[in-house]
């Protein structure tokens, strides 16, 4: 492959050599969702460093405040500064997030190799109890299980893992159904492969693409989905700076001062934003169909 | 008598990434009413934009950027377009390669061919519109018209929807008919039904015809004026009598010397180096001196001028080859002088490979669970139905027939990639029918597949030098990757550079030839391969077929090789089985299927092959079709099953199963009139 020189810097010239991000960097839109993501991910690590106060240090001398030098987002009803939960409370939505979809990866994946690969009755016994699953809107099983299990973090986790599930598996299901009665993983077995070396070496590396892109599409669903729980008081409890938490107490006072839930919707909208971005990048550069070429 | 069509110094231009292309180049030609011109030459040469142009329907990145399109004297390239749309399908008319997607799946046959009648006739009565849309239909060999006509797109076979589609493009009865490659995707059985009809509608309708094909064969046997393109040019052009007997451009020569048939005899098909000329970056000189066998520093000098040895006859080149005769080695068609290739099963004590007995395989319907729960039996789908064949070591076997005839199922069935439902299957005497997968997956090694789709069979994920390398992974035998990788590479004629591509990267022909390579890695004794030329141009299709027999005589390989295309199996194949409805109905060695078949099919079939020689159409101006179309095997015929398309068939084929009965030695056909074939 030839690359055409361009009098770039060092840094964008290190990013094109990874081949998909190269790719995604080429987008405008796909440098915002790139952007936003990479500030959120960084946000999430170093929150100590950022965030100018402890999130749940009080201070009844300037309540309501709006955003101003000293306060960044203003303060809430505690007089707490809002940008610094703001700041620590990506590091819940981060925690909510990725171990639930993670769940919800691995048991859909694996649900959706079996149903793919193996067919016959088990397909038939897994798509059954995929629907069931899916018949249930999600918020009504949640708001069920967590009435059960008691609002916590890792309730809120394993619940919308549960709910994640049935996408992860229907998805790699169709995939694998279509990539199997592909000639190359006949060539395979022709050539007296196993089941487990066609999967593994064929099926899971041409399946992956567009469970990649489920995920960064999930990530700001499942961290709406948490910060709605959260609002309704089934998941973090206060005074976790959940984003959620931040928008449900600033609601109470939202007569004394707009600045609570401003920044929290605000801060959920640009996660989402940057994420749905960066993922539909994702998808345009990965699949082959739109690109035409891939790989390199 | 005036010119229908007259295209002057037409030049089409691309704009692409790549910037300005140039597609088209100094094209001139011209058409009289109701004559057939063929346009003929390799992928990428400009064909389908000769098309384009006439029709001014270009892609939105395409222009003619010169020249002049007359039809009638007009000229299209001036004409406005809206003025434009009202000559399409009364002066013009286009036919394409894809019958399905040229029809609107959510309408009607007659629904949409009333459309086209209306606009046409503005404020016609709609009852006389529907009596002219019934007759085209008729017309065009649909059966049951009056009903048919009401049916959907998806309800017809290809042929059937190739002949709709033409039947729509003539129902304004225009002056001209472009057909773009419109029996590529079809058996030979129904192009050459397609072939006829075209022949005949010119016949009654005064139709002139613009033919693009691939194929030197149809060119040769339906035009009366032929055009050869390279790289943008026309390099020949003629009367395609005086062009097929006597070609003068070199290309056109190397094309027919690459085409396998008549050349049954042949140890070699004549291949053209190297590949068409992209056109981005075309060479200042002739664009075919690259590959000319007699290029000369002029010729990479200096574009040529058409040079004219007879009156009518154009050719695009220095010299005309004739001078150079004595340095052109090209097989001679007429003679075959070469001497006959050696059939090494003759050669060698003969034992048998593979053996199938009474072989079937059934592909059952998918019950649902409803179905499952209340015990209904599913169908199933005969796709082989009770085969006995031996392969002997050493022996090349060629299975053909129409596409649903059970072919490529048989070779896979055979290979354990598909399992059977009854009969035996024997590898050297082991019967490996009911063996389980794991002790079959160490022979596995021994027999191998090349498939049909060769971009399908190679993992898009893994490059040519992962590939190559998997079997040696799979089985667990340790080699050195980089030399291993090279010796195989070599060995299918790939440079060592391909090592590192991925699948898409690689031509079409290249593609194959990796695929023959992993086939060949574990140096197996059994080789089956599906279509090895389909999809090919000539030229590459004939280097293929080389490296076959090149491979065969190397490593003593036993090929069983399935194509619908016969002259392929006559240039490789001992021996030739026929298959119909998944039973062979013919068995035995290649010269005699050819010369003398004792099948009313395999008679068919063979009638139906084009060949690039334009005095054959003559000789069978009244040739034999073989009627309709293969019927689906989940709704056999009763008794012969061939017995509604036969022209020998009585009452007892109706009636009674045909058995196998020996015609000669080693030529077995099932057939109750195997001695009146050919005769009739």
């Amino acid at each position: 492959m030839e690359y055409v020189v361009k009098p770039t810097n060092r840094l964008t010239r290190f990013l094109d050599r990874i081949p998909v991000l190269g790719e995604i960097l080429h987008r405008p839109l796909g440098v915002l969702g790139f952007t936003i993501v990479l500030l959120f991910v960084v946000v999430t690590i170093f929150a100590p460093l950022i965030a100018p106060y402890k999130d749940t240090k009080q201070d009844f001398s300037a309540i309501f405040q709006p955003a101003s030098q000293n306060h960044l987002l203003g303060t809430d009803n505690l007089g707490r500064d809002l940008f610094s939960r703001i700041v620590y409370g990506s590091r819940i939505e981060m925690a909510a997030a990725l171990p639930s979809v993670t769940i919800g990866l691995s048991i859909g994946l694996l649900l959706g190799l079996l149903a793919g690969y193996l067919g016959g009755w088990i397909d038939n016994v897994i798509v059954v109890l995929l629907d069931s699953i899916q018949a249930f809107p999600s918020l009504v099983l949640a708001l069920a299980i967590l009435a059960v299990l008691g609002p916590s973090l890792t309730n809120v986790i394993i619940v919308i893992g549960f709910a994640l599930i049935p996408g992860y598996a229907r998805v790699t299901r169709s995939q694998v159904k279509s990539v199997k009665n592909n000639d190359y993983i006949q060539a395979e077995y022709n050539l007296g492969a196993s089941t487990g070396r066609i999967i593994v070496m064929h099926i899971l590396p041409n399946i992956i693409a567009p469970l990649v892109i489920l995920v960064s599409m999930d990530l700001p669903v499942v961290i709406t989905f948490e910060a709605g729980l959260s609002f309704l008081g089934l998941g973090v409890r206060p005074p976790s700076p959940s984003w959620g938490v931040i928008l449900s107490d600033g609601f109470k006072y939202i007569f004394n001062s707009p600045w609570p839930v401003m920044s929290a919707a605000f801060a959920l909208i640009l996660v989402t934003l940057g994420f749905t971005l960066f993922g539909e990048t994702l998808r345009d550069v990965l699949d082959p169909r739109l690109s035409g070429t891939e790989g390199s | 008598m005036t010119d229908l069509l007259e295209v002057k110094a037409l030049e089409v231009k691309y704009r692409t990434k790549a910037g300005v292309l140039t597609a088209l180049r100094d094209i001139n030609f011209s058409m009289r009413p109701g004559e057939i011109l063929g346009v003929v030459g390799e992928s990428g040469c400009g064909k389908s934009t000769i098309a384009g142009a006439v029709m001014r329907l270009l892609p939105l990145n395409g222009w003619i950027s010169k020249g002049q399109v007359f039809l009638k004297g007009k000229d299209l390239v001036q004409t406005h377009p809206e003025e434009l749309r009202s000559l399409r399908g009364r002066e013009l008319s286009m036919v394409f390669q894809d019958a399905m997607t040229s029809l609107k799946p959510v309408f009607t046959i007659e629904s949409q061919m009333l459309d086209i009648l209306r606009a046409h006739n503005p404020g016609s009565n709609r009852e006389e519109l529907k009596k002219r849309a019934l007759a085209m239909i008729q017309r065009v060999g649909i059966p049951d018209g009056e009903q048919r006509i009401k049916d959907f797109p998806h309800q017809f076979s290809g042929g059937m929807r190739q002949r709709i589609i033409i039947a729509m493009a003539l129902m304004a009865n225009p002056a001209l008919l472009i057909a773009d490659e419109p029996t590529s995707a079809l058996d030979v059985t129904l192009e050459a039904q397609i072939l006829e009809l075209l022949r005949g509608l010119r016949g009654e309708y005064g139709t002139a015809i613009l033919y693009i094909s691939h194929d030197l064969g149809v060119i040769a046997q339906l035009c009366d004026q032929a055009i050869v393109m390279y790289a943008g040019n026309i390099v020949e052009r003629g009367e395609s009598k005086t062009l097929f007997d006597n070609p003068r451009h070199p290309y056109t020569q190397a094309l027919l010397a690459a085409h396998p048939s008549q050349k049954r005899h042949l140890a070699r098909l004549l291949s053209i180096p190297g590949r068409v000329p992209s056109l981005k970056d075309l060479p200042i000189g002739c664009k075919f001196a690259d590959r000319c066998n007699f290029a000369e520093q002029v010729c990479y000098r200096s574009e040529p001028d058409y040079l004219q040895p007879e009156e009518g006859h154009f050719v695009l080149c220095h010299h005309l080859v004739g001078e150079h005769a004595e340095s052109f080695h090209l097989p001679d068609l007429k003679e075959n002088n070469l001497p006959k290739t050696i059939t090494p099963a003759i050669n060698r004590v003969p034992s048998k490979l593979v053996e199938a007995q009474e072989l079937r395989t059934y592909f059952m319907d998918r019950k649902n669970i409803l179905d499952q729960l209340i015990g209904r039996k599913s169908g199933f789908l005969p796709a082989v139905n009770g085969v006995d064949l031996d392969i002997q070591r050493g022996e090349t076997v060629g299975l053909v027939g129409e596409s649903g005839s059970g072919k490529t199922t048989l070779g896979k069935t055979l290979l354990r990639l598909v399992n059977s439902s009854g009969g035996k299957i024997r590898f050297e005497g082991q019967d490996i029918t009911t063996l389980s997968e794991k002790s079959v997956r160490p022979m596995r090694a021994r027999m191998q597949m090349i498939f049909q789709d060769p971009f399908s069979s190679l993992s898009p994920r893994m490059k040519v030098s992962d590939l190559l390398l998997e079997p040696f992974r799979i089985q667990k035998i340790r080699v050195d990757p980089k030399q291993k990788v090279a010796e195989l590479l070599e060995m299918v004629g790939l440079a060592a550079e391909q090592a590192d591509k991925y699948a898409h990267e690689l031509s079409g022909g290249q593609a194959r030839r990796v695929g023959f390579a992993r086939a060949l890695a574990l140096n197996p004794e059994f080789l089956v391969a599906d279509e090895p030329t389909s999809g090919l141009d000539v030229s590459v299709a004939a280097s293929v077929l080389n490296l076959l027999k090149d491979l065969r005589e190397k490593l003593g390989l036993t090929y069983l090789i399935i194509t619908h295309n016969l002259n392929v199996i006559g240039f490789i194949a001992n021996r030739v089985g026929v298959m119909y409805l998944g039973c062979l109905v013919e068995l035995g060695p290649t010269d005699e299927i050819f010369e003398h078949p004792a099948h009313p099919y395999t008679e068919a079939l063979l009638m139906s092959i084009s060949d690039p020689d334009p005095t054959q159409r003559d000789k069978r101006a009244d040739r034999v079709l073989v009627k309709g179309e293969i019927p689906s095997p989940r709704h056999p015929p009763s008794g012969c099953p061939f017995h509604p398309r036969c022209r020998y068939a009585d009452q007892m084929c109706a009636k009674e199963i045909p058995t196998a009965t020996l015609v000669n030695e080693g030529h077995i056909t099932v057939c109750f009139h195997p001695t009146s074939i050919g005769k009739g």
